[in-house]
């Protein structure tokens, strides 16, 4: 890579690194395992950035982190370093909504990782399903069924799901 | 799926994200990552080939030696003469079994080898027999009387095809038909 490929390169990661990094957090949900996500799927694209650079790179990036966090080895690494503090049960605080936020945090960081992405792509993103399946590389149907399996699971998780529609 | 529940999903990964960290000279440890990377790799698959030479090279050397006798002492590796092989006869001597070109009604006369020459074993006709035989045995099969090499004579060699002791091969009414086969 000559010095105005990395130029052009380095000017993309100032720019986009912030919201990419937000991705990773949310599909991680802990700092270190985000920067790490970040930084395994940049490492990946740079041997490919001449060739990816005048497409779309930070579609690609993304397509990278996301199917690098369902990924096998990226599993087995994350089942040795856990983070601590995930599976706290959140207990009924009467101050408000922060305990429900609270709880629906921790709920996330419950649900199995291809779960938590497909969550974050339909709520975060805003993606139609159709782009999420073409980006996780999986059909139209397995991204509706694990929509559908996510919520469920964190309906359950929720302490008091009821309080949520009296709330509203 | 209900609206609220969906908005506070909304909500609570908006506020998520922004607690996310601010990463720095992330360009540079990731070009480092993506070279060490491809030393592994380089270093995976060259450790593979090393593998895959270390384990078939004794398979490889034994299917050869499967088809070669490998000799312990090269220097006398030299295959030796079997004494129990045939020893082809010396130029000088014709073949045993000739078909006589003066006589085409009976090709399987022999022609009598000289004197002191091995006698040979009844063979096809034209293949030369090695065995030698001891002189003075008489011939069963009686050469042509025109041919000067009589089996009668002494210092001619015995015929190759082995009779009985009380045949003679002298004899003037006519050779029995030759037991040599074609």
């Amino acid at each position: 890579m000559d010095e105005d490929e990395r130029a052009v390169l380095a000017e993309f990661v100032a720019s986009r690194a912030p919201a990419l990094i937000r991705v990773a957090y949310l599909l991680t949900g802990d700092r270190s395992s985000a920067e790490d996500l970040f930084q395994s799927a940049l490492s990946k694209i740079i041997p490919k950035w001449r060739s990816i650079r005048h497409a779309d790179p930070e579609g690609y990036l993304r397509a990278v982190m996301y199917r690098e966090q369902v990924s096998w080895w990226r599993r087995l690494r994350r089942r040795r370093e856990s983070p601590v503090g995930v599976h706290e049960p959140v207990v009924a605080d009467p101050a408000g909504g922060t305990d429900l936020r609270l709880a629906l945090r921790a709920a996330l960081w419950q649900l199995p990782p291809a779960q938590r992405t497909v969550v974050v792509l339909r709520y975060y993103e805003d993606l139609p399903e159709a782009q999420v399946a073409e980006l996780l590389g999986c059909s139209v149907g397995t991204v509706r069924s694990r929509t559908h399996r996510a919520v469920t699971r964190l309906r359950q998780i929720l302490p008091d799901s009821e309080l949520l529609e009296m709330q509203r | 799926m209900s609206d609220p529940f969906e908005g506070l999903l909304r909500s609570t990964l908006t506020d998520i994200a922004e607690e996310a960290p601010t990463v720095r000279d992330s360009l540079t440890r990731a070009e480092r990552r993506a070279r060490s990377r491809r030393r592994n790799t380089v270093a995976a698959g060259a450790a593979g080939i090393l593998a895959v030479l270390v384990i078939g090279a004794p398979f490889a050397y034994a299917s050869r030696g499967e088809d070669t006798v490998i000799s312990p002492q090269p220097g006398t590796s030299v295959p030796q003469p079997d004494r129990s092989e045939p020893v082809p006869a010396p130029p000088a001597v014709a073949s045993p079994v000739p078909i006589s070109p003066e006589d085409p009604t009976r090709p399987d006369s022999a022609v009598p080898a000289p004197p002191g020459v091995a006698s040979p074993v009844p063979a096809a006709p034209g293949t030369p027999s090695p065995v030698p035989a001891p002189p003075g045995v008489a011939s069963p099969v009686p050469a042509d009387p025109a041919d000067p090499a009589d089996p009668a004579d002494p210092s001619m060699p015995a015929s190759p095809v082995p009779a009985p002791p009380d045949t003679r091969s002298d004899d003037p009414a006519g050779p029995p038909p030759s037991p040599v086969r074609r």
